[in-house]
C-alpha cells in the first residue's frame, strides 16, 4: 500500500512537471511568432516607405531631365549639345561651363 | 534574378499623379532554401511566393487563447464508438491546426527574410538617386550661376 502511494504521488509529480513545461513551451512558441510578426511588419512599412521615395526621387530625376532636354533646344551657347536619354548627364550641362 | 520594370509614367506629366509603391520594383536576388519553400506552399495548390503574398494586420495578430475544457476522466466502458468517433474527429481538426499554424508561420518568416534583402536592394537605390540628382542639381546650380536660370 505504502508502495502505490508512492507510485502515485510519483506520477503526479511527473504530470505537474510536464504541465509546467508544455506551457513553458507553448509561451515560448507564442513569443517567437509575436517577434517575428513584429519584425515582418516593420519590415513592410520600411518597404513601403523606401519604394515612395524612389518613386520621388525618379520623377524628380525625370523632371530635371524634361527641363534639361528642352533648355537643350533653346540654349544659346555652341557647346550645349546636349543628348539625353532618360538620365541627364551632369557632364552635358557642365560642359556650357568654363574648364 | 531581376524583377521588372521601373515606374509607370502617366500621360499628362502637368498634374502629379499620386506615387503607388506597388508599382515600383528593383533587383532583388533572393533565392529561398527550396526546403523551406516546401514547408510553406500546401501541395494541392499554387507555390508559396514571397514577393507576391502579404500579410495583413488582421492575419498577424496574435492569436486568442482558446479556452481550452478542463479534462473530464471518462470510464473505460463510456468509451463507446461515439466517444472515439468524437475523439477522432477533434485530433484531426487539432492536427488541422497545428500544421495550418506552422505554414503559416513558415510563409511569413520566408517574407521577412524576402523583404530584407528587397528593402537592403531598395536603400541602395535610394542612394544611388540621391547621389544622381545631387550631382545633376550641382551642375545646374553651377550653370545658373554664371549665366542665369535656365
Amino acid at each position: 500500500v505504502f508502495q502505490n502511494h508512492e507510485e502515485d504521488d510519483r506520477k503526479v509529480r511527473r504530470r505537474e512537471k510536464n504541465r509546467v513545461a508544455a506551457q513553458r513551451s507553448r509561451k515560448k512558441q507564442t513569443q517567437k511568432a509575436d517577434k517575428l510578426h513584429e519584425e515582418y511588419e516593420s519590415l513592410e512599412q520600411e518597404n513601403t516607405s523606401l519604394k515612395r521615395e524612389i518613386g520621388k526621387l525618379t520623377d524628380e530625376m525625370k523632371h530635371l531631365s524634361e527641363v534639361l532636354k528642352d533648355h537643350e533646344k533653346i540654349c544659346p551657347l555652341l557647346h550645349c549639345t546636349m543628348n539625353f536619354v532618360t538620365i541627364p548627364r551632369p557632364d552635358a550641362l557642365a560642359s556650357c561651363l568654363p574648364r | 534574378s531581376y524583377v521588372s520594370v521601373g515606374q509607370i509614367l502617366p500621360a499628362n506629366r502637368n498634374t502629379p499623379s499620386p506615387i503607388d509603391p506597388e508599382t515600383i520594383q528593383v533587383p532583388v536576388g533572393y533565392e529561398p532554401d527550396p526546403a523551406d519553400l516546401a514547408l510553406s506552399s500546401i501541395p494541392g495548390q499554387e507555390m508559396f511566393d514571397p514577393r507576391k503574398r502579404k500579410f495583413s494586420e488582421e492575419e498577424l495578430k496574435p492569436q486568442p487563447m482558446i479556452k481550452k475544457a478542463r479534462k473530464v476522466f471518462i470510464p473505460d466502458d463510456l468509451k463507446d464508438d461515439k466517444y472515439w468517433a468524437r475523439r477522432r474527429k477533434n485530433n484531426m481538426a487539432a492536427k488541422r491546426s497545428r500544421d495550418a499554424r506552422r505554414l503559416k508561420e513558415n510563409q511569413i518568416a520566408i517574407r521577412a527574410s524576402f523583404l530584407e534583402k528587397e528593402n537592403s536592394a531598395l536603400r541602395q537605390e535610394v542612394a544611388d538617386l540621391r547621389k544622381e540628382l545631387g550631382k545633376c542639381k550641382n551642375v545646374l546650380a553651377k550653370y545658373e550661376a554664371r549665366h542665369g536660370p535656365l
